[in-house]
């Protein structure tokens, strides 16, 4: 019989309570216990960042991480970055004006990715912004289209 | 509003900004039960034996699945590719699953149905294929040397088809030519890598005696046709569904073994089975690019202008036709495109 332990977690606002196995990712628990499939897993080797979401703020690679490890942490995935349903945060709005995702496989990790980096730096350089997604693949977009995105949103780019 | 010259806002984006895309892995239903496959560690071996008890026998494991246990449901256990040419020397369809015989470092050869995918990685690893390792054919130059070993062991020899293209006098343009450089090339072997791999979905429905299989393919229609022909079912009861595709770069045009093996369990156990792609899998059981051997020569007047190009190329088609010879027509073929070339042969 698999071990498995309660945790107490909070997921894009909203607590939660579960008995998981010691050994599921958090990555699997949000997408088959809480069913939040939006966080994508591409490797699961902590290469391609698909999977990325936000613990307590931080960018982390769920794929990476144990469901136990999250017990008493917050956790924010894309479903929880839009302010409503009838509205993007800025960054996915910029994302969609500028064609800043194809498939859109990579999009989840991309954007939780760059809330984290524009908190931190929140006038790049196209150069920042490179770096910043260097840990995270697209294999359509050819990268532009998400780095326009970027660069228009925090206004360091002239229309 | 023309769409011509405009920029035509995409009906997807929004979903998929807001994580709510439904890519293959997102399907979920009642009673869903998750796969893993056993593959060949060897690029050659024969498989002596499979012993499955054990496996069987881990609590959560509904099913381990041989090639026997598939027999009885298919009317036909090879995937054929729709791309017929009078160019094949000979045929090598891939099978659902091995039956004595594996021929790639990947190719499956039993398949585990469990509660997760968790679980069913658990039993894979208890299945015990007692292999006899043969000579593979690595090296799709050397493979064609005399008496090297064969992909396949009944093969008379490892080439699958020979054929020319081209145009104009190309012995004339050479003999004319100013200069004549001469180059060979190895354009190696790549992975396509889409970030999302390869997922398959099924349902058998009893009560309308329908097949219904979500699959992450660039072709449903093409699926659709080879599930009907494998199964001996008219193609009004099975249904291909493609949800959004996370990228596909041709691998996923192709109808591949784990897809008939995924709606074959969920006939067989009457519950919805997924399998899905890892990273280690699509780096070994799905279609890769190329590996070519080129030499070339090429023929130019005295103002360095093309006068003609001849030349042969090897390509490794791999041990079974997964996509017919257009792949090596368009490789040569295209040279020609880019360029105003009088000959090429």
């Amino acid at each position: 019989v698999e071990e498995s332990r309660p945790i107490s977690v909070e997921v894009n606002g909203i607590a939660f309570r579960r008995e998981v196995s010691v050994r599921t990712t958090l990555a699997d628990f949000l997408r088959h216990d809480l069913m939040l499939t939006g966080t994508h897993v591409g490797c699961e080797h902590g290469v391609c960042g698909a999977c990325t979401v936000l613990v307590n703020g931080r960018s982390a690679r769920s794929c990476l991480m144990l469901a136990v490890q999250a017990d008493g942490e917050s956790v924010t995935t894309i479903e929880g970055i839009a302010p409503s349903p009838t509205t993007l945060h800025p960054l996915q709005q910029a994302l969609k004006d500028h064609h800043g995702l194809q498939c859109g496989f990579c999009t989840p990790g991309m954007v939780t990715t760059l809330i984290e980096f524009l908190r931190d730096c929140p006038k790049p350089t196209e150069r920042d912004v490179r770096v910043a997604i260097s840990g995270n693949l697209c294999r359509c977009t050819g990268y532009q289209g998400i780095i326009d995105a970027v660069l228009r949103v925090t206004s360091t780019k002239d229309e | 509003m023309s769409l011509i010259g405009n920029s035509v806002p995409r009906l997807e984006d929004e979903p998929l900004l807001r994580g709510k895309g439904r890519f293959i892995d997102d399907l979920h239903m009642p009673r869903m039960l998750e796969a893993a496959f056993v593959r060949s560690p060897h690029a050659h071996a024969l498989v002596r034996g499979i012993r499955k008890d054990a496996a069987r026998a881990l609590p959560g494991v509904h099913a381990v699945l041989v090639r026997a246990d598939l027999l009885p449901h298919l009317r036909n256990e090879f995937i054929v590719v729709g791309l017929p040419s009078k160019d094949y020397k000979q045929n090598v369809n891939r099978p659902a699953l091995v039956a004595d015989e594996a021929v790639y470092v990947g190719q499956p050869v039993a398949m585990v149905v469990a509660e997760n995918r968790y679980i069913a990685e658990d039993a894979a690893a208890l299945v015990e294929v007692d292999w006899e390792p043969l000579s593979p054919a690595a090296d799709c130059s050397a493979a064609l040397s005399p008496g090297a070993p064969t992909a396949h062991r009944g093969s008379p020899h490892n080439l699958l088809a020979e054929f020319p293209i081209g145009y104009g006098d190309v012995d004339a343009a050479f003999a004319s030519a100013a200069h004549v450089f001469k180059e060979s090339f190895w354009q190696h072997r790549g992975g396509s890598h889409s970030i999302e791999c390869r997922g398959t979905v099924a349902a058998s429905d009893p009560n309308e005696e329908r097949l219904t299989v979500w699959t992450s393919t660039q072709m449903a229609h093409a699926a659709l046709r080879v599930l009907c022909d494998m199964l001996g079912r008219d193609e009004d009861s099975v249904r291909v569904v493609t949800p959004d595709v996370g990228g596909g770069f041709g691998p996923k045009l192709v109808f591949y073994a784990e897809d008939i093996c995924v709606a074959l369990a969920a006939i067989i156990l009457g519950r919805p089975v997924k399998w899905i792609e890892d990273r280690l899998e699509h780096f070994v059981a799905t279609t890769q690019e190329r590996d070519q051997h080129w030499d070339v020569e090429v023929a130019v007047d005295g103002e360095a202008r093309l006068l003609g190009i001849r030349g042969t190329l090897i390509h490794d088609h791999g041990a079974y036709t997964a996509r017919g010879v257009n792949l090596p027509y368009n490789s040569a073929e295209q040279i020609a495109i880019g360029y105003e070339l009088p000959r090429i042969e």
